[in-house]
């Protein structure tokens, strides 16, 4: 008696020490939600790619590498569309445009575009280093034509500063080194209320001095994109459509989207449970008990992480519903057992303490396996996940504490009732027990037991297909697959690439052992054959490198023939040349090799993220190990080598983390239920949901994404609540009647409609999921739906068959069940 | 109330004119500046190092011919440091209201080019220093604001600022340590053109030479606050007006 003997304990401490102090435990309440609100200041919100993976992470290093030699390698990318680009109206507008950016911009370093450009042009011998456009644009059109042709000429430029069509041009933002903090005023508005000044005006920290009349920005980044929104919208030209992008807007309309969408889900979820709460219960007190206790569990829960300094990343919207959909559930129980008993007998506070009894022991080994389920994240080696297991582990079991103080204590107020117009318990209980909805699941629990063999067929049949569509699954981490189409930053990023620019890049760093190599021909010729091989792939956009410089000056050298668009054979040539480039004020050097002339950078940019990258960079690093003289070494970084090792991480994060969930709450069970193999025999009906998302995911061609690991794990965490709720309160009523028929009748009348009510409200509160504009959230939602329904299809159906044939807790005494089941 | 007006009126003369005050000194300061005696020609053996934020260096040294001329100062340069480049030489003739004619020989190609640029925040030599810091101004090109007075590196100075009037300058400010002895200007502070409040390089002398009553600064460091960016500026071998041939800034001495 075990189980009986921990819920009388749990209803001794609730009666005797939540309930009596109850004001005390109210105010320790209220202390934890305001210590927790002053928390959430301190929250951040980071989706950066470099924030995937601990600093220390081999991909981090190599980053780190790569920025200490070369810098910030963001960039933003404005494309200007028009009819006809080459009109005076039009290039003034871009360099109206041009000369914002580079003086608004925050953190803006250099501004290339048609109008801010140098050109090295040989004419009559002479050779002019220049603005490619002087103070004044040309009026007339062989002005302008010349012009356009001067880019059109040269390769460099072409699909990269200018569409070949001549009417995409682009405008392309470097940045300075971000400092980890800076300063931007706070002007007072007519309202006397403060506002932050978005004018790209920033100040570093020796520059301030009243620091009360500025704002400590601590992600100096995510400046960048709103006032990009300024500056684009205060330059506006008719006929002209710009489109910007860059990882800096990327990263913001992000961050800023799932904000956004988290505050709608969690409002859209929080009032679905409210009318499905007030529909189960008609009960408004325990509703509102049931808010209070939601948005303490997720004021506290954020407002730990915060004082943590636990970042979060897009998960922050799963986690702000799923607290809400847990605390729902846990309330549900409470407030069920205590419906329940307080019909029959009227009286609240041994109500209370029959809810306490019989709700609080499952309800926390439900909320622990669910942290099982989410801890197995730890395991995972992606810091987001990592982050979002700790997280949500924590708030799972601060909701569940904030259940059992709060819902009780709000029950325990308000007057006894007569129970039923003075009729005697007994006759209070034939009439609860009587009701149709109970007698609905006494039906089903007889039902059940009856459509074994069909249920038994169809779930060998399941088995049978899955293994197929499971193989399809693909993993991947693209951003635009994973937000989809439905946001126009999206949308843009999409369209930019398609054209002119590209989002997603990687970068080849060759080191050699020594200084000043990187000027020998040996080794640009080399460098050389490396981008052709690259240019080779499908996968590449283009690519770009200190030869383009070499081979442009050769050329431009030699009156513009193109046969001079070489690698001169002199080391003592290049040498000059770049003698000549840097004396010139070309300021492009110091981005493609160090100041040593020990490490060159070859930037590739792709046409999109793909797995077949891996193969690319392996044949890469081959061909670099081949071909370069002096044993250069060739290192691959950079955003999509981020996302190669995200994809890799995701496949052995989602095996980890399902042996971990697995195995984490298979030991739970077999204590809990003292036996081995009952222990193994209840994940039977929390593994099948599994495996049937997992094929559902192959057949509707969704990848495994950073939103979709998510689901197998969780679905092991909440899908064993029920088993959990069913297995401990069988076993109860199998020690009380000794016969595992009537065990199973009673455990579905009495709890099992809590049952379908916390499945249903966790499939409509996942389904909330579904008015988000990101697809990977949107595929979440699907999955856990379907994963749910799943589970209580198989708690329902698969689990009462497993335990009244297997006989779990040996022989049973009542031999007429026995009879009646067979017949 | 008329008392009140009066005194208003008053404060605002007094403030008017303590304001055109400080602008009268300091272009007084500035204008003792301009007025110190300038080399007729001078050579000297330039080491340039260039560091960068990593601390990595670069050196470059270069023989540097200048001499004044009737429409300004013209200039040769030979590098003879790094090995790769030696040979590699830069000829600059002044022109007075137009672009600086330049032109560049490149031994390892075996030809001059004439180079073409109206560039005037373009480097000099890749250090960072501008092209427009290297360049001759005149004391009209300026408007001026007396600050103070202060002890910099133990020397007392008068600091001032100055104010571009040409809008295509690439500073928006500078403001000067001039020497209280000398009128020598030990430092200079450039703030940046595009945002007018931040500092983007100061100009240090820290060794000045007095050949003959010109006074040049034989040791310099640039640093660039923004880029975290250095270049120390060392001329030996300093000889002032020693006639040096009107040949020697001449076409024909490229290819020599």
């Amino acid at each position: 008696m075990k189980n009986n003997k921990i819920g009388r304990l749990a209803s001794k401490i609730g009666m005797n020490v939540i309930v009596r102090y109850k004001w005390f435990f109210s105010l320790a309440v209220a202390v934890l939600v305001v210590f927790g609100y002053l928390g959430l200041d301190k929250l951040v919100l980071d989706n950066s790619n470099e924030s995937m993976f601990e600093k220390d992470d081999e991909v981090n290093l190599k980053l780190q590498q790569f920025h200490d030699i070369f810098g910030n390698e963001d960039f933003v990318f404005v494309m200007v569309e028009a009819d006809n680009i080459f009109t005076p109206q039009n290039l003034g507008f871009i360099k109206q445009l041009s000369d914002d950016l580079e003086q608004h911009l925050p953190f803006a370093k250099r501004v290339t575009s048609v109008t801010h450009m140098e050109y090295l042009d040989v004419i009559d011998g002479d050779l002019y280093v220049d603005d490619l456009i002087s103070a004044h644009i040309p009026e007339d059109p062989a002005g302008l034509n010349e012009i356009k042709n001067k880019l059109l000429v040269k390769q460099v430029y072409v699909d990269r500063l200018l569409s070949k069509d001549a009417k995409k041009t682009g405008i392309f933002i470097e940045f300075q080194t971000i400092p980890e903090n800076v300063y931007i005023p706070l002007v007072k508005t007519g309202a006397g209320s403060q506002e932050i000044a978005l004018q790209g005006d920033v100040f570093f920290e020796e520059e301030v001095e009243d620091k009360s009349v500025y704002l400590n920005i601590m992600e100096p980044k995510m400046l960048i994109a709103p006032a990009l929104d300024l500056i684009l919208q205060r330059n506006q030209q008719n006929g002209c459509i710009v489109t910007a992008t860059g990882m800096p807007v990327t990263d913001y309309k992000t961050d800023e989207t799932i904000i956004a969408e988290t505050g709608r889900t969690f409002i859209i979820t929080l009032f679905i449970c409210i009318i499905l709460l007030l529909v189960i219960f008609r009960f408004p007190m325990a509703v509102l008990a049931s808010v209070i206790v939601i948005l303490a569990a997720t004021i506290s829960t954020f407002g730990l992480l915060g004082w943590f300094g636990i970042p979060l990343s897009s998960f922050i919207i799963i986690l702000a519903c799923l607290l809400l959909i847990i605390a729902v559930s846990y309330s549900i129980h409470i407030i069920n057992h205590f419906r329940r008993n307080y019909k029959l007998t009227g009286k609240r506070k041994e109500s209370v303490r029959y809810a306490y009894e019989h709700a609080s022991w499952p309800c926390l080994l439900t909320a622990l396996t669910t942290a099982v389920g989410f801890a197995s994240f730890i395991f995972v080696p992606m810091v987001p996940l990592r982050n979002l297991g700790m997280a949500s582990a924590l708030g799972v079991l601060i909701s569940y504490i904030l259940v059992m103080v709060l819902i009780p204590i709000f029950l325990s107020f308000g007057k006894d009732k007569k129970s039923a117009a003075g009729a005697s318990v007994r006759q209070d209980t034939e009439a609860v027990d009587n009701s149709r909805s109970s007698r609905f699941m006494l039906k089903w629990a007889d039902r059940a037991l009856k459509s074994s063999l069909p249920v038994g067929v169809i779930c060998v049949a399941v088995l049978l297909v899955i293994p197929f569509f499971i193989a399809q699954v693909e993993p991947d981490s693209d951003f635009i697959r994973l937000f989809g189409d439905r946001n126009e930053f999206v949308r843009d990023a999409k369209h930019v690439t398609d054209n002119l620019g590209a989002l997603y890049s990687y970068e080849v760093l060759i080191e050699l052992p020594e200084e000043e190599l990187a000027q020998e021909p040996e080794v640009l010729k080399a460098l050389a054959d490396l981008e052709k091989l690259i240019d080779s792939y499908d996968t590449t956009k283009r690519t770009m490198s200190l030869n383009d410089l070499v081979k442009d000056i050769n050329m431009t050298m030699h009156n513009n023939d193109k046969n001079y668009f070489v690698i001169p054979d002199s080391r003592e040539l290049i040498a000059q040349y770049l003698l000549l480039y840097d004396m010139s004020g070309g300021g492009e050097l110091t981005n493609w090799v160090d100041y040593n002339n020990q490490y060159l950078r070859l930037s590739v940019q792709v046409k999109r993220s793909t797995t077949t990258l891996r193969k690319v960079f392996a044949e890469i690093e081959k061909f670099a190990r081949e071909r370069f003289p002096f044993n250069a070494k060739a290192t691959i970084t950079g955003d999509m080598s981020i996302f190669i090792k995200s994809v890799g991480a995701l496949v052995d994060g989602q095996i980890i983390s399902i042996f971990v969930a697995f195995l984490g709450i298979a030991v739970m069970m077999m204590l809990v239920l003292r036996s081995i193999p009952v222990g193994l025999l209840s994940m039977i009906p929390n593994v099948l949901p599994v495996l049937i998302v997992a094929g559902l995911m192959g057949l509707l061609n969704i990848t495994l994404n950073m939103m979709t690991i998510v689901v197998a794990p969780l679905l092991i965490g909440i899908a064993v609540d029920d088993t959990v709720h069913y297995f401990v309160h069988f076993k109860e009523e199998y020690k009380t009647s000794r016969s595992y028929f009537r065990a199973n009748r009673e455990t579905f009348r009495k709890i099992g409609w809590a049952l379908v009510f916390t499945s249903v409200i966790l499939m409509i509160g996942f389904s909330a999921f579904m008015f988000t504009s990101i697809d990977s959230i949107i595929q979440l939602a699907v999955l856990l739906t379907v994963g749910i329904a799943a589970a209580l299809a198989a708690d329902l159906l698969i689990t009462p068959v497993l335990f009244v044939f297997i006989k779990p807790f040996g022989k049973e005494e009542d031999t007429n069940n026995k009879k009646r089941l067979v017949a | 109330m008329k008392k009140k007006l009066i005194a208003v009126s008053i404060f605002c003369l007094i403030v008017i004119a303590a304001g055109f005050s400080q602008a009268n000194r300091g272009a007084g300061i500035a204008k003792k500046t301009f007025e110190l005696l300038e080399s007729n020609d001078d050579y000297s053996l330039i080491t340039m190092v260039l560091i960068d934020k990593r601390g990595n260096k670069k050196t470059r040294k270069f023989k540097m011919y200048s001499k004044q001329g009737s429409r300004g100062r013209d200039s040769f340069i030979e590098f003879v440091e790094p090995a790769d480049v030696k040979g590699t030489k830069f000829l600059t003739i002044a022109r007075k209201n137009a672009d600086d004619e330049q032109r560049l020989y490149l031994p390892a190609l075996g030809k001059v080019r004439k180079i073409a640029s109206s560039k005037k925040d373009g480097e000099f030599m890749g250090s960072d220093l501008f092209y427009y810091d290297m360049e001759d101004r005149d004391y009209e090109e300026f408007t001026y604001n007396y600050v103070g007075e202060e002890v910099f590196r133990g020397m007392n100075c008068y600091v001032v600022e100055s104010f571009p009037k040409d809008s295509s300058a690439p500073y928006s400010k500078m403001v000067m340590w001039v020497n209280k002895d000398n009128y020598f200007v030990y430092k200079r502070d450039c703030y940046d053109s595009r945002q007018q409040r931040r500092l983007l390089k100061s100009i240090i002398v820290l060794e000045v030479k007095n050949t003959r009553g010109v006074l040049t600064g034989t040791k310099m460091v640039i640093e660039n606050h923004l880029e975290d960016h250095k270049t120390l500026l060392e001329r030996d071998n300093l000889y002032v007006n020693t006639g040096i041939d009107d040949s020697v800034f001449s076409v024909q001495n490229l290819t020599k």
